[in-house]
């Protein structure tokens, strides 16, 4: 579903801040992604989802190239970053329905599913709101939504728990495998680690832009705790 | 005292980005601070130059001292009252930095005081910019009395300080007043702009007033003078009456002090006001009807445009001037006829006509700041499958969605009552030549913020009044309207307007072929 090929990402005349990364997400893979502050997880993510452009390498979206097709690869692919900033000046609603408009969803189909995820997450009653007057749990919520009413091949979230509270943080990883059992990929990043160690199959660790451990999550892990491997990993 | 010193740099900081030009690693985001300051440098002595050349003839010419210097603090006046009545909320409540100081020990009094100053620091640029000329040239021609000299600068530095309490006051009750409301800023820009024009209409197109001015400009000074007396007081003072100067200086001082103590008392209740957001009760999800890509993406523009009240001032005021002198022009068709006969008047009618309808026209393309407009959520355009073409298109449709049908009618209105002063060929260049100069000044607006954006801002005003980009096209805009007019004046030609009006044309094809051909590249490279 995503294929990585030596990504390099550098800012201005700075280091690399991602350095020949590869890796690879099959359909059905919830694939977590970890690393120190600044170890280049949202760098990654912001590349893969279009939004920076990168210095070298490949990246493919269901054997879309980003670079040479990014509307065909933004179709199936949706991203979601740590801190969404939304349109302020719509209403949830009105936030939505210009989603819909964006990736050719018809009204019944709309309606359907905002109400379903909206339900999902308690949120319906505050569609009507301005963006602006939600906190940033309910911000990153109309995100989710937003995201999840294109039912994309490949969802890519950053840090997608922080600010959820523990109800919609269940619902989302309930969502997440259903995602997944259809035929979906989800590639996050997170410094949750417990989370990523109960919900992901697969797992990346980076480090200074480079990947240092990746694959199965038994695998990588062995023996150990993912926490207790990537202290010794990002300690070494 | 520290913390006042500290949180105003801070703020001066966030306005000008001295930061960002001297630590920024990224080449593109210095060089974007560094033309912003540019050109406010360039704005400035474009101002000063043109006020000390008036005051030179007007002192050369005999008037008195007393009369340039109105003039001058009128106007500067005007223009505080405009600039803090459009950002004087946003800038006193509009950080987002509220939670993080109200969390330190630092007094509520200093954050107040240091927004104000914030406020007022801004405006003073601009307003000391447009009167210090004038006092150096009364200097060097009328040598005043020896306490000019330390007491001029201090009325200089006090003159906005007047027009900015007026001005972000009424903008605090107006905003407080619809906090709650769904439609707040679109209500609260219509509001100003009503007002803004009202007062424009008050001052210059009352019968009692216009009979005024034309029988005696003198009266209008007069005028001016009654509706603004602190105007008055510092022309007065600053050519030599010490009385005045002294009233003008204290007044200044004490309207300020008061000015920030009422706000000190009632900032935390006016913050959590202006912080209520609207909310609906019992909401329940109806049906949603569908658009095409390209409209969901116009009316996302529109709505972020009619949701910013500094951006909507700053930009609107051209459109409905264009309306407001397309109606009058039409309403008073019979006198200005009159005067247009006049021999030494009639050659210069069409290009005067063509040249205040590009001046409106062109006075602030909301394009200019739209792609800075998007600010943090540019990832939702990043993210979007839809060719970056559309999404710049949507913004050009924008500021033409604004501009293009008051301008229509107000070229057939003029077409309509004036024919008689207009050949053919002026007559062609009374449609051609000012849309030809709004189609080019839009999609250089766009050109413009493409290659200086400024996503990273706090304040919308940042974008809208103090980026590089804006300050780039005020000086374009000027620079097309005088381009189209200066020439026909001078040479007299009526084939001059046409023919500029098509080079304006081959320019907006030029730019709109670059922006369509390097779309995506200019998307992506935000």
């Amino acid at each position: 579903m995503l294929e990585i090929r030596d990504l390099v990402k550098t800012y201005g005349n700075g280091p690399r801040a991602v350095d020949g990364l590869s890796l690879t997400v099959e359909a059905g893979d919830i694939y977590g992604f970890i690393g120190h502050n600044g170890a280049g997880k949202t760098t990654t993510l912001r590349c893969v989802s279009g939004i920076l452009p990168f210095d070298s390498g490949e990246i493919l979206v269901d054997g879309i190239d980003v670079k040479k097709d990014p509307m065909a690869a933004k179709r199936i692919m949706r991203y979601i970053p740590d801190n969404p900033d939304l349109y302020a000046f719509l209403t949830g609603t009105g936030y939505l329905n210009f989603l819909c408009d964006i990736y050719g969803i018809d009204e019944k189909t709309r309606v359907e599913r905002i109400k379903r995820y909206a339900a999902a997450f308690e949120i319906e009653s505050k569609l009507g709101d301005l963006v602006g007057s939600y906190s940033h749990g309910m911000c990153q919520k109309l995100a989710l939504i937003g995201a999840l009413i294109q039912q994309p091949k490949l969802l890519m979230l950053d840090e997608p728990f922080v600010g959820l509270d523990p109800k919609a943080a269940h619902t989302l990883k309930g969502i997440m495998h259903e995602l997944v059992e259809a035929g979906g990929a989800i590639f996050f990043s997170t410094h949750v680690l417990e989370v990523a160690e109960k919900l992901c199959n697969k797992i990346a660790i980076i480090k200074n832009g480079k990947l240092i451990k990746a694959g199965p999550m038994d695998e990588v892990r062995g023996d150990s705790s993912l926490e207790e491997l990537f202290l010794e990993l990002t300690d070494a | 005292m520290k913390s006042l010193w500290t949180l105003i740099k801070l703020y001066l900081n966030s306005i000008f980005r001295f930061q960002v030009m001297r630590h920024s690693n990224d080449p593109k985001e210095r060089r974007n601070a560094i033309m912003g300051v540019v050109a406010i440098v360039l704005i400035v002595v474009v101002y000063g130059g043109m006020s000390g050349v008036m005051t030179f003839e007007l002192l050369k010419a005999g008037i008195p001292a007393s009369v340039p210097f109105l003039m001058a603090a009128a106007m500067a006046s005007l223009f505080a009252l405009a600039m803090a009545f459009a950002q004087g909320s946003a800038t006193l409540s509009g950080f987002s930095d509220f939670d993080t100081l109200m969390g330190m020990p630092v007094r509520t009094s200093t954050i107040v005081l240091a927004r104000f100053l914030a406020l007022y620091l801004v405006e003073a640029i601009y307003v000391v910019a447009y009167l210090l000329p004038c006092g150096v040239v009364y200097a060097v021609l009328r040598q005043p009395v020896w306490w000019f000299y330390p007491l001029f600068p201090i009325m200089l530095l006090l003159l906005p300080v007047g027009p900015v309490v007026i001005g972000s006051g009424a903008d605090l009750l107006l905003s407080a007043a619809f906090a709650k409301s769904k439609y707040k800023k679109g209500v609260t820009s219509a509001i100003k702009m009503i007002l803004l024009l009202g007062f424009i209409v008050f001052a210059y197109l009352m019968p009692q007033l216009r009979r005024q001015f034309l029988s005696n400009p003198f009266e209008m000074m007069n005028v001016t003078a009654r509706i603004y007396p602190p105007a008055r007081w510092f022309s007065d003072g600053a050519a030599g009456d010490l009385r005045l100067a002294l009233l003008f200086s204290g007044a200044s001082l004490l309207v300020c002090a008061l000015f920030v103590f009422i706000l000190n008392k009632t900032f935390l209740p006016l913050h959590d006001r202006l912080a209520a957001g609207y909310h609906v009760k019992n909401y329940r999800l109806g049906a949603l009807k569908r658009s095409s890509a390209i409209r969901a993406l116009f009316m996302i523009e529109r709505k972020r445009f009619f949701n910013s009240t500094a951006w909507v001032i700053n930009t609107i005021i051209g459109a409905v001037l264009i309306l407001v002198l397309g109606v009058a022009g039409a309403v008073l068709s019979g006198r200005l006829s009159t005067l247009l006969r006049m021999p030494e008047i009639r050659g210069y009618a069409p290009a005067a006509l063509i040249g205040i309808l590009i001046f409106c026209a062109t006075l602030s393309p909301t394009t200019c700041c739209a792609i800075s407009m998007e600010g943090k959520q540019i990832w939702i355009s990043k993210t979007m499958p839809v060719p970056a073409k559309k999404w710049l298109n949507a913004k050009l449709c924008m500021n033409l969605f604004l501009v293009l049908p008051p301008l229509l009618v107000t070229c057939t209105l003029v077409a309509a009552f004036y024919h008689a002063f207009l050949s053919p060929v002026s007559l062609v260049a009374v449609f051609l030549v000012p849309v030809a100069a709004l189609l080019f000044t839009t999609v250089l607006g766009l050109f413009v913020n493409a290659k200086l954006p400024r996503l990273n801002w706090k304040a919308e005003t940042e974008v809208v009044k103090q980026s590089g980009a804006v300050l780039v096209m005020m000086l374009v805009c000027f620079t097309v309207a005088a381009a189209t007019v200066v020439p026909t004046l001078l040479f007299g030609k009526e084939w001059i307007a046409p023919a500029v009006g098509g080079a304006l044309l081959c320019g907006t094809a030029a730019f709109y072929a670059y922006l369509m051909r390097h779309a995506e590249q200019i998307r992506m490279n935000l």
